[in-house]
Parts: structure tokens; C-alpha cells; sequence
């Protein structure tokens, strides 16, 4: 049998006329009394109708089923226009066929049943189609299913959604996958496809099953420097020759906590997914287009921006996500040099050594052009920026933010702030619940007017993001051993991180527009607190969207999955699975000799 | 429709005066707890998964071969008898000619034969309690609403298809060799056929993993409560029911 041959066996059509046929037959069969090509009993009566015509209506009767059949095949093949006249044939012949014969049908068991099959065939064949098509436009309309799992595996947040109804070029995310991860990327993805099937296309390239596909796919971007080790998600923007790309690494998509291995296996493994925050940086960075820069201050102690080791001071990992994201880090040196009207945010990123009036003077300057300036400050250290804090009306408050309940590990200078479920800041809105750690932590606050002092009106908003928790205070006397509140320590909640606005010139219509974010630690975005407490880049990358004025691309909430384990003896073990049945088995058995001897009395 | 709930107290009163029930029922939770000891050992492995998917929690039943082979036969032997047996003994020409209609007759068998499809499934979910509470796994409960709701829609289907293939045959074993057949098509072959377009790209593909049971299954067991499933089980149990109706009454015209 040669291939084209091959191919046409395999049609739907092919196989729909083979049924067809069969159906037609054995229906004829039944409805004649006789197979076609074989005469069919004579009926008895003075009143029977002719062989002739019981034959014509049953073949019409079978005839009108098929095309009702036929139309519902056409629907599903071809579409609803073109299965009309199918339905309008069969109906009608069914319709006929019930009118012209149901006078006859008592004296002709033959019309009998084709009157009944016609009126029920069309029943059937009239809730079956409604069903169908209610079925089809549920299908294809249909909205999102209902997500019942508590860490919300099937939910997409709204900027997501935000991101993907808007699209206007094809997306193609191609999952090149590689280890035990990637099921759960391509769980995610599946939803984004969910939400725009339009333009939104899924592959998944395995770099060892096909190593052509990855191939062509690493020569497609060769920038991209791809590791099918761990896995990653190259997102395609566009199409043809103005086609852009991303990389999405699997690194970037979960965080789990590393495991002591000389410690018993906890019960329970909470690993966090990101990856729908970092894919849809990926989407939104290739659909923006450009890459805006960020300078990072050096030269004063701050931590080497290279360094990604966990362990090690630095702020490597910081500096990776917003490359991630697409943007464009440079450091900024020590010295008087004006910082560039491309920058747009600078970080002072712990400084731990006072700058000069020079660089002061060209963070002033900066800030007077417009600049916007995200800040980890604390106060152990006059590092010389006390004015320009206050000519945004923010300072550095006295002490150090101690909090004997919420800390790490019982060390009370590296507290845990709470995002609280009221603040509706968008720096913290997306953190709800969640806990930020910070280091030898100072207080910020707004700078309060001197009342006896006349002063101009204020022309900065200042808004509290971060405060410590309700038992912690500012420790304004030295650190000892027996650390206690005394009279004069500040007390707790402080505020410890503030979102600086300026006010609009034009009037109350008009939005404030971001200036400054101070955290008062110095170590909130270093590498160890990061790797740590995963919810302190999420904080310092809200802020950093703040300042850009894209509060839309507020970090996406990550999904925390909890990995459960069953820590139990032999014998709870036997417990758990014995206890159940033999109550189970009891209670079947009971019933059953109850029941037994009740119908025996 | 106010003769129902007599009728279905009537058919369950059937299933239960007889052994078949207390044995089918005892054979099931064998087979739960045979499926239950594979997920205690499951979770007593270190788990350091990434996601739902592969929890063992949700796995528990959908991925249980014992389970659906057990639904393959089970569904076939609680509905062979609704219709085919009445029909050979003659008891349903009796029913009919008191004054029920066939709507209520069928709606009856049905509901009954879902009651008992429901006990059956009884003892998969009569573990998982025990486990939360003395086992100290806190699993999430949203799956296992999820499965339960997908099953209970899913088994109106599979009981409409029986009951549908028990009023077309007197003969009982006909009738459930219809069923099973089906059941298997169902089950079986879609996972195939859909495991074939998924490797070809086909644009079958999408609609064959929303025919798919199995697949249906395993969504509801992670906690995706598509109601366009439900909408597709409650269409063909429907539509079936209703055949079934027009089969009673063709027969009763006869």
C-alpha cells in the first residue's frame, strides 16, 4: 500500500463514511425487519401499506438520522456554518416522516417503528446537539478553572494577566528542560497560555532527547549562553527578523533552603517558586525595550558587586536580578564626577566610610535634576548625608532597632520586620504577611518641623513602608549581654524604612512622584540576608519599581510549596493503616450479618 | 418526581439485602487500604519536591492503576442489573404499571447506582483524616474537595452509561461487557490516542486531553477544579438518562 494511499485511510473522513455505512445498514435492518437487498416480510391487514413504501421510510428514517449525525460531524470538522443544511435536511426528512406515517402506525408495525425512532431520534439528536454545542463553546470560551490549593498553584496574579491580555507581537516560551523542576515551569507556563492561546505558544526542547533543536535554538541566541544542566526558559518576543530574546534560568525560579545535612531531615521542606515573577520580568523587560541604568555606589566599604556567594559579603545577587531584569548595573566610583542623566536610580548601597563634600555634593546635584535614590543606611556611621536626607525631610533616628520576639535566631540586632496586612504601599503591597530580616537596624523617620520655627511648606511625602515589631525598641545605650529597655530608648513599632514623593506643583490632581526609598540597614540587600529571607529582594526590587515610577511591576508574590513527610514510627505507621480498616471492615460486616439475620427472622 | 426517593430506597434496599454489596464493598477497602500503605511508604521517603504535581497526596488516586481498574469493573457490575435484570424477570412491566412514570423510574435507578458508586469510593477518602490527625501530615484539603467533587460528577456519567447499556439488553452480562467496554474506550484508549497527538503537535491534541478522564482526574486531584468538566459529565449523564427514558418508552410503545 503505498503512503498516499496510507493517508487517506487515515482521514476523519474516511473512517466518519465507514461508520456512516455501518450504521445505515444495521439501521435499515432493524427498522425494514430485513437487511437491504433482502425483501422484507409482507404485513398482514387490509389497511398495511405496501412493502414499497415501508421501505422508502425506512431508508428515509435512516437516512435523516445520518444526515442529523453528519451535521453534528460537520459542526465539529468544519464549523457550524457548514453543518446547517445537514440538520435542516435531517430534521425535515425526520419531521416528514413522523407527520405522513403517524396515522398509519397502528396498522403497520414497520411504520411503528419509524415513527417512534423518528420522534425520538430527533429527541435525542436535539438535547444531544444542544448539549453539544454548550459543550464546544464551554471549551473554547470557557473561563479559568477554579484553583482550591492553598499555596495557589493555578493562579496568575493580575499584572500576569495584565501582561499577557495586552500582548501585541506572539510569545513563544520554549522550556529547555532538564531536570526534576521543570514540570512545575511548565505548570506555570501552561497558564499563561491559558490566558492568551492567541499569541502565546509553549515548546519544550530537550536538550539531550533532541540535541538539534537545542542547537538551533542556542545558535538562534548565542548571547544567551544557555546551561542545559539546570534548565532554563528562553522567551521569544516577536516574530522574524525583529524576534527578541530572553533567558529565564532555573536558578531564578525557586529558592529552597539549604539543608543541614548533619542535622535530622526536617518534616517538612518549604521550597519557594518565583517563576512567574521572573518570567513575567523577562516578558515585560522584551516588551519595553529599553534598559535603564542603575548605579551602585563603591568605594566606601560597600559589598563587591560581583560577589553572588552566599556566604560572602556582597551584592551579587542583588545585582543579578536586576540584570535579570534587564537592567543595566554600573558601579559608581568614588570621586566628583557627575552622575549621568541616563542613571536612573542610584543605590547607596552600605556605605560604611563617609563620602567627601564632592560626592556629596553631585548626589545633591543629582537629586536636584530629577534623580531618584535608593538608600541602605544606618546610623553607626556619620557617612556625611545627614543634609541631603533632611532636604527631603527623611533622617536616621538615634539607636539601634532591637526586638527580643522577632528576630534570627536569637539574635536580637538582626530583627524580622513584618509586612503588616494593612499596608497598602505599592514598595509592600505585594508582601502581605511577609517577613523582611534587617541588621543592626536604625530608625527612620520624617523629620518633624520645628514648631517655634516658621518654616516653608513641605514638599515631600513622606510614607512609612517597614516598622519592627510591637516588642522591639531603639537601644540608645551599649549592647550587653542582659539587653534591656531602659526609660530612654525609643520604643517599638519604629519605622525603619520610609518611600519619600514629591509633591505635585500642579495641583492635588496630579500624582506625587518617587524620590527616595531609605531603609535603615545597611545590610538588607547583601548577599547572606538575601539567600537567607528571600522576601528582602522582593522588598528592595519593589522599591527599586517604585522609584522607576512602574509600581505595576511590583514583585509577584512567590508560591511556597510545602514538601510534607510522613515522620512516623513502624508503628504509628501500622496504626494509621490498621485502625481505619478493621473499623471500616467492622462496620461493613455488622451491617451485612444484621441485615442477614433480620431477613432470616 | 415525588415517587424517587421511594424508588431509590428501593433499589438501594436491593443492593443491600443480598451479599453482593457487603462483598463488593469489603473487596474496595482492601484495595484502599492496599493503595493507602503505598502512600504512607510515599511519605515516609524524604520528600524535596518543587511542586503539587508530584505530591504523593495528590497523586493518592489518580494515579492509581488499582483504583481505576477497580472503577472499570465496578461500574459495570452496580448497573448491569437496574434495567436488563427487571426486564428478564418481568418485574419491570410490574413497576410500570403502577403509577410511576419512566422518568422517575430512571432517575431512580440512577441516583441509586450513583449512592453506591459514592460507598465505594467511601474508603480511599476514610484514610485521609487519620493521616492529618495522628499521622501529623497537614496536606492541603483543596485537592481532595476538588477529587471528590470531579469523581462524584464523573461516576453520574459512568452510571448513566451503565444504566443507558442495562435498558438496552435483557441480558445482564451484555450489558455489562457494553459498559466495561466503553468504560475502557473512555479511559484507556483516549489516553493513548492523546498521548499520540501530544507527540505529533496535532491541534487534537487540546481536545483530546479535554475528553481525556484520566487527565480530568489528575487536574481535579491537583486541585484544578475546571468546571467545564463538570459541565462535560453532566451533559453526557444527562443525555444518557434521557436515552434511557426514550428507551423505556419505545419499549413500553412496543
Amino acid at each position: 500500500m503505498n503512503e498516499g494511499m496510507f493517508r487517506f485511510l487515515l482521514r476523519p473522513e474516511v473512517w466518519g463514511g465507514i461508520l456512516a455505512l455501518a450504521v445505515f445498514l444495521a439501521l435499515t435492518w432493524w427498522l425494514r425487519g430485513a437487511p437491504l437487498g433482502q425483501r422484507a416480510e409482507p404485513e398482514e391487514g387490509p389497511d398495511a401499506p405496501t412493502t414499497r413504501t415501508r421501505d422508502r421510510a425506512s431508508l428515509a428514517a435512516a437516512l435523516g438520522f445520518l444526515a442529523v449525525l453528519a451535521g453534528g460531524f460537520t459542526a465539529i470538522m468544519y464549523g457550524v456554518p457548514w453543518s446547517l443544511p445537514c440538520f435542516a435536511l435531517g430534521f425535515a426528512t425526520l419531521s416528514f416522516l413522523c407527520k405522513r406515517h403517524r396515522p398509519s402506525r397502528h396498522v403497520s408495525p414497520t411504520l411503528q417503528r419509524v415513527v417512534a425512532f423518528a420522534e425520538q431520534g430527533m429527541n435525542a439528536a436535539l438535547l444531544g446537539g444542544i448539549l453539544i454545542v454548550a459543550n464546544v463553546l464551554a471549551f473554547k470560551y470557557g473561563g479559568r478553572p477554579l484553583d482550591l490549593t492553598r499555596e495557589g498553584t493555578f493562579s496568575l496574579s493580575s499584572l500576569t494577566i495584565n501582561q499577557l491580555k495586552t500582548l501585541e507581537k506572539p510569545v513563544k516560551f520554549t522550556v529547555v528542560a532538564a531536570d526534576i523542576r521543570m514540570p512545575r515551569v511548565l505548570q506555570l507556563l501552561e497558564l499563561y497560555r491559558a490566558e492568551n492561546p492567541k499569541w502565546v505558544k509553549l515548546e519544550r526542547v530537550d536538550p539531550y532527547a533532541d540535541p538539534t533543536a537545542f542547537e538551533d535554538l542556542a545558535k538562534a541566541a548565542p548571547d544567551l549562553a544557555l546551561n542545559p544542566r539546570g534548565g532554563a526558559i528562553v522567551v521569544e518576543y516577536g516574530a522574524g527578523e525583529t524576534v527578541q530574546r530572553a533567558v529565564v534560568r532555573a536558578n531564578e525560579l525557586f529558592a529552597v533552603p539549604s539543608i543541614d545535612p548533619t542535622k535530622p531531615r526536617p518534616d517538612r521542606i518549604e521550597s519557594r517558586f518565583q517563576g512567574e515573577d521572573a518570567v513575567t520580568s523577562a516578558l515585560v523587560r522584551l516588551r519595553e525595550g529599553t534598559r535603564p541604568t542603575v548605579a551602585i555606589t563603591a568605594g566606601h566599604g560597600e559589598g563587591p558587586i560581583g560577589q553572588t556567594e552566599a556566604s560572602q559579603q556582597g551584592l551579587g545577587l542583588l545585582v543579578a536580578r536586576l540584570q535579570s531584569l534587564g537592567v543595566n548595573v554600573v558601579e559608581l566610583p568614588p570621586g566628583g564626577q557627575a552622575i549621568g542623566s541616563d542613571v536612573a536610580v542610584v543605590i547607596i548601597a552600605g556605605p560604611q566610610t563617609p563620602f567627601s563634600p564632592d560626592e556629596v555634593k553631585r548626589f545633591s546635584d543629582y537629586m536636584r535634576s530629577g534623580g531618584k535614590l535608593l538608600a541602605f543606611l544606618d546610623n553607626r556611621q556619620d557617612i556625611g548625608l545627614g543634609l541631603l536626607l533632611k532636604a527631603h525631610e527623611v533622617e536616621l533616628g538615634e539607636g539601634l532597632v532591637v526586638d527580643p520576639q522577632l528576630n534570627y535566631e536569637r539574635r536580637v540586632t538582626i530583627i524580622v520586620a513584618p509586612v503588616q496586612e494593612e499596608d497598602r504601599h505599592p514598595i509592600v503591597a505585594s508582601l502581605k504577611n511577609q517577613l523582611v530580616l534587617l541588621a543592626s537596624a536604625s530608625p527612620v523617620r520624617a523629620v518633624v518641623p520645628n514648631p517655634s520655627a516658621p518654616a516653608p511648606p513641605s514638599a515631600f511625602l513622606v510614607t512609612e513602608v517597614l516598622r519592627s515589631g510591637p516588642a522591639s525598641w531603639a537601644e540608645t545605650g551599649p549592647l550587653n549581654a542582659a539587653i534591656r529597655r531602659d526609660e530612654k530608648d525609643p520604643p517599638g513599632p519604629l519605622t525603619v524604612a520610609v518611600a519619600v514623593a514629591e509633591k505635585p506643583k500642579a495641583g492635588p490632581t496630579e500624582q506625587p512622584t518617587p524620590r527616595m526609598v531609605v531603609i535603615g540597614s545597611r545590610f538588607v540587600a547583601d548577599n547572606f540576608f538575601l539567600s537567607r529571607e528571600p522576601t528582602n529582594l522582593d522588598f528592595v526590587l519593589n522599591a527599586f519599581n517604585w522609584l522607576r515610577g512602574r509600581p505595576d511591576l511590583k514583585g509577584i508574590t512567590p508560591k511556597t510549596h510545602v514538601s510534607l513527610s510522613l515522620s512516623a514510627d513502624p508503628n504509628l505507621r501500622a496504626k494509621l493503616v490498621m485502625v481505619p480498616t478493621l473499623i471500616s471492615v467492622a462496620v461493613v460486616l455488622a451491617l451485612g450479618i444484621a441485615t442477614y439475620l433480620a431477613r432470616r427472622e | 418526581m415525588r415517587h424517587v426517593p421511594a424508588l431509590v430506597r428501593r433499589e438501594l434496599a436491593a443492593y443491600f439485602l443480598g451479599p453482593m454489596a457487603y462483598l463488593v464493598l469489603l473487596a474496595f477497602q482492601l484495595l484502599a487500604c492496599v493503595n493507602f500503605v503505598d502512600l504512607v511508604e510515599s511519605l515516609s521517603r524524604p520528600q524535596s519536591l518543587y511542586s503539587a504535581g508530584n505530591d504523593p497526596i495528590n497523586l493518592y488516586i489518580p494515579a492509581s492503576l488499582g483504583f481505576w481498574i477497580s472503577v472499570l469493573v465496578a461500574v459495570p457490575l452496580l448497573t448491569m442489573r437496574l434495567l436488563a435484570e427487571e426486564r428478564r424477570s418481568g418485574t419491570l412491566e410490574t413497576l410500570l404499571t403502577v403509577p410511576v412514570t419512566e422518568v422517575e423510574v430512571v432517575l431512580a435507578k440512577w441516583l441509586a447506582g450513583f449512592v453506591m458508586y459514592t460507598l465505594l469510593l467511601a474508603p480511599f477518602f476514610l484514610y485521609l483524616p487519620f493521616l492529618r490527625h495522628f499521622g501529623n501530615v497537614p496536606f492541603d484539603w483543596g485537592p481532595i474537595a476538588s477529587l471528590l467533587i470531579g469523581l462524584s460528577t464523573l461516576g453520574l456519567m459512568f452510571v448513566a452509561i451503565g444504566l443507558f447499556f442495562s435498558a438496552l439488553s435483557r441480558n445482564q452480562i451484555v450489558a455489562a461487557m457494553a459498559t466495561f467496554a466503553t468504560l475502557f474506550v473512555i479511559l484507556v484508549l483516549f489516553v493513548i490516542e492523546y498521548g499520540g497527538a501530544m507527540r505529533r503537535q496535532t491541534s487534537w491534541a487540546e481536545a483530546l486531553r479535554y475528553l481525556t478522564v484520566v487527565s480530568q482526574v489528575h487536574e481535579f486531584g491537583l486541585g484544578q477544579l475546571d468546571p467545564r468538566y463538570l459541565a462535560l459529565h453532566l451533559s453526557v449523564a444527562v443525555f444518557l438518562v434521557w436515552m434511557t427514558v426514550l428507551v423505556m418508552r419505545s419499549r413500553r410503545g412496543a
